[in-house]
């Protein structure tokens, strides 16, 4: 049992969301939630604060699962977490379509970082949103990542053996 | 016909304690590798010879460390590396990057050319570089500490079994945030002490024939170390950077193994690193390789393997990725 992993589903009309919270590691068991889910869900990704490598295998295994019975899904507000492990590994949304993230900015005055949904849109280029404004003291805050490789994922990755979403435990 | 086997990396030859170390610089840029030789000048007595180019007779002479600055090297540079550490009785290689060759890393660390890797050495970190001479000359240096000239915080744990994970994770938790740092550090120093300690005491233990005991074990189920083994952990903190030890009794991995899991799991792709995870090693190196500015690892074989990391914590995400991570393996002379 992993305190620090949580979700709950949301259902809105039609649409389906579940919001995942905390740490995704080796002791996250949700692989059932799978069976749970309708035919398309939204993954709020927001507050996934930590994802290690069992985590890693347990969230492909889901995906796995939802992709064995034709369920569709989607990511929103992907955490810089999220967003990393998306760059490293290259099946961790394989399938789904990212609708968001949470950028990275920083205010140098109040030394706090702010994390802004940006919209993720297929086949739109990732675009720096410049001139927002510290909530606390109203400077302007700088984009905290490397624009280039910030969203690594959504490059072209011909060369890339994708990492297996059946490999077995551990 | 079959091609013959290329012949096999060597080790490098011990340092002559007592006598200036003999160091090559191989830098296009004058005012790069003048600053370089100034850097090592500090650190240890020593002759420098500074060089544009990298030629052939350079890697067949006598020098205790060759530091190539590897991304203007043309393509026939490059493939001296490999005769130079194969070489009987070679210097030690440093390679200086700023990644942009990042397509030739699954290569040279499979040529076990890219055993020592470093960025920029800015100032803040000259004295990291300093020790990582230091014991590319055979200074055994063990630990964390020698990284840090000053102390400010520190936390020691021993761990004998996985079930303690959760609790020391807490630990490192509470350690990191109670020295105000950036708030993306927190998750992911955990994230790193998270590999290693998991890296210790599921993939590091084995049985008197060297058989792994529980690297095939899921993570999920509780290991108990043998006989009063233990997993030592340290965290340090001296104000602007954090450092992380974990040392294993075990001294199981070896230098071929280590490149080869970074070697698999390399690929071009853009910026982006891709990790496989056939046999479940390896993501948690690529982990640490992202959220560290310093892996280091000293193997002992048959003894202990350290793997240590450090991070500086009063920088920004984007300065994190800028910086480069450097990464180091250090192994013993001592008969396994």
């Amino acid at each position: 049992m992993n305190e620090r992993w949580t979700w709950r589903q949301d259902k809105v009309g039609a649409a389906h969301r579940v919001t995942f919270e905390g740490d995704l590691t080796e002791r996250s068991d949700f692989t059932f939630l799978a069976q749970e889910l309708p035919e398309e869900t939204t993954f709020d990704l927001g507050a996934v604060t930590r994802i290690n490598s069992s985590g890693v295998r347990l969230w492909l295994a889901f995906l796995s699962a939802l992709d064995a019975t034709g369920k569709r899904y989607s990511f929103e507000r992907c955490s810089p977490a999220v967003v990393s492990q998306m760059n490293t590994v290259s099946a961790f949304s394989a399938g789904a379509k990212v609708k968001s993230v949470l950028a990275p900015y920083y205010c140098s005055m109040c030394r706090r970082l702010h994390l802004e949904v940006v919209e993720t849109p297929p086949g739109v280029h990732f675009q720096v949103k410049d001139g927002l404004l510290c909530s606390v003291c109203g400077l302007r805050m700088e984009f905290d990542e490397i624009p280039e490789s910030f969203l690594a994922f959504r490059q072209p990755q011909s060369s890339l053996e994708p990492l297996s979403r059946t490999s077995k435990q551990p | 016909m079959s091609q013959p086997s290329p012949p096999e990396p060597r080790p490098p030859s011990r340092f002559a304690p007592g006598t200036p170390a003999r160091f090559l610089v191989v830098d296009r840029q004058e005012t790069v590798g003048a600053a370089m030789a100034a850097v090592l000048r500090r650190i240890v007595p020593c002759e420098v010879e500074l060089r544009a180019r990298l030629t052939a007779p350079d890697v067949h002479r006598d020098v205790d460390l060759l530091i190539v600055s590897y991304d203007e090297l043309s393509l026939v540079e490059r493939s001296l590396l490999t005769v130079y550490v194969r070489r009987e009785k070679r210097g030690q290689l440093v390679i200086r990057s700023n990644g942009a060759c990042r397509m030739d890393f699954p290569l040279l660390l499979e040529q076990h050319v890219l055993t020592n890797y470093v960025t920029e050495v800015s100032q803040r970190r000259v004295h990291e570089f300093g020790v990582t001479i230091q014991k590319l000359l055979g200074s055994e240096q063990s630990g964390v500490e020698p990284y840090f000239p000053v102390v400010r915080d520190r936390l020691s744990r021993q761990v004998a079994s996985s079930v303690e994970i959760q609790a020391v994770l807490e630990e490192a938790r509470a350690f990191v945030e109670s020295k105000e740092v950036r708030e993306w550090l927190a998750p992911r120093f955990v994230d790193v002490v998270d590999e290693l300690l998991t890296n210790a005491l599921y993939n590091a233990p084995v049985d008197p024939a060297g058989k792994p005991l529980w690297s095939t074990r899921a993570r999920n189920v509780p290991i108990t170390l043998p006989e009063q083994a233990r997993v030592d952990v340290q965290l340090v903190s001296d104000g602007r950077r954090l450092g992380v030890s974990v040392t294993d009794p075990y001294g199981s991995l070896t230098r071929e193994a280590l490149l080869g899991h970074l070697a698999k799991r390399f690929r071009q792709g853009g910026n982006t690193l891709a990790a496989r995870t056939e046999d479940g090693r390896g993501l948690g190196l690529i982990t640490c390789l992202r959220s560290l500015t310093h892996l280091i690892v000293n193997l002992d074989r048959g003894r202990r393997t350290e793997m240590i990391g450090i991070v500086d914590s009063g920088i920004s995400i984007k300065q994190h990725r800028q910086a480069g991570t450097w990464f180091n393996t250090f192994q013993s002379e001592r008969e396994p």
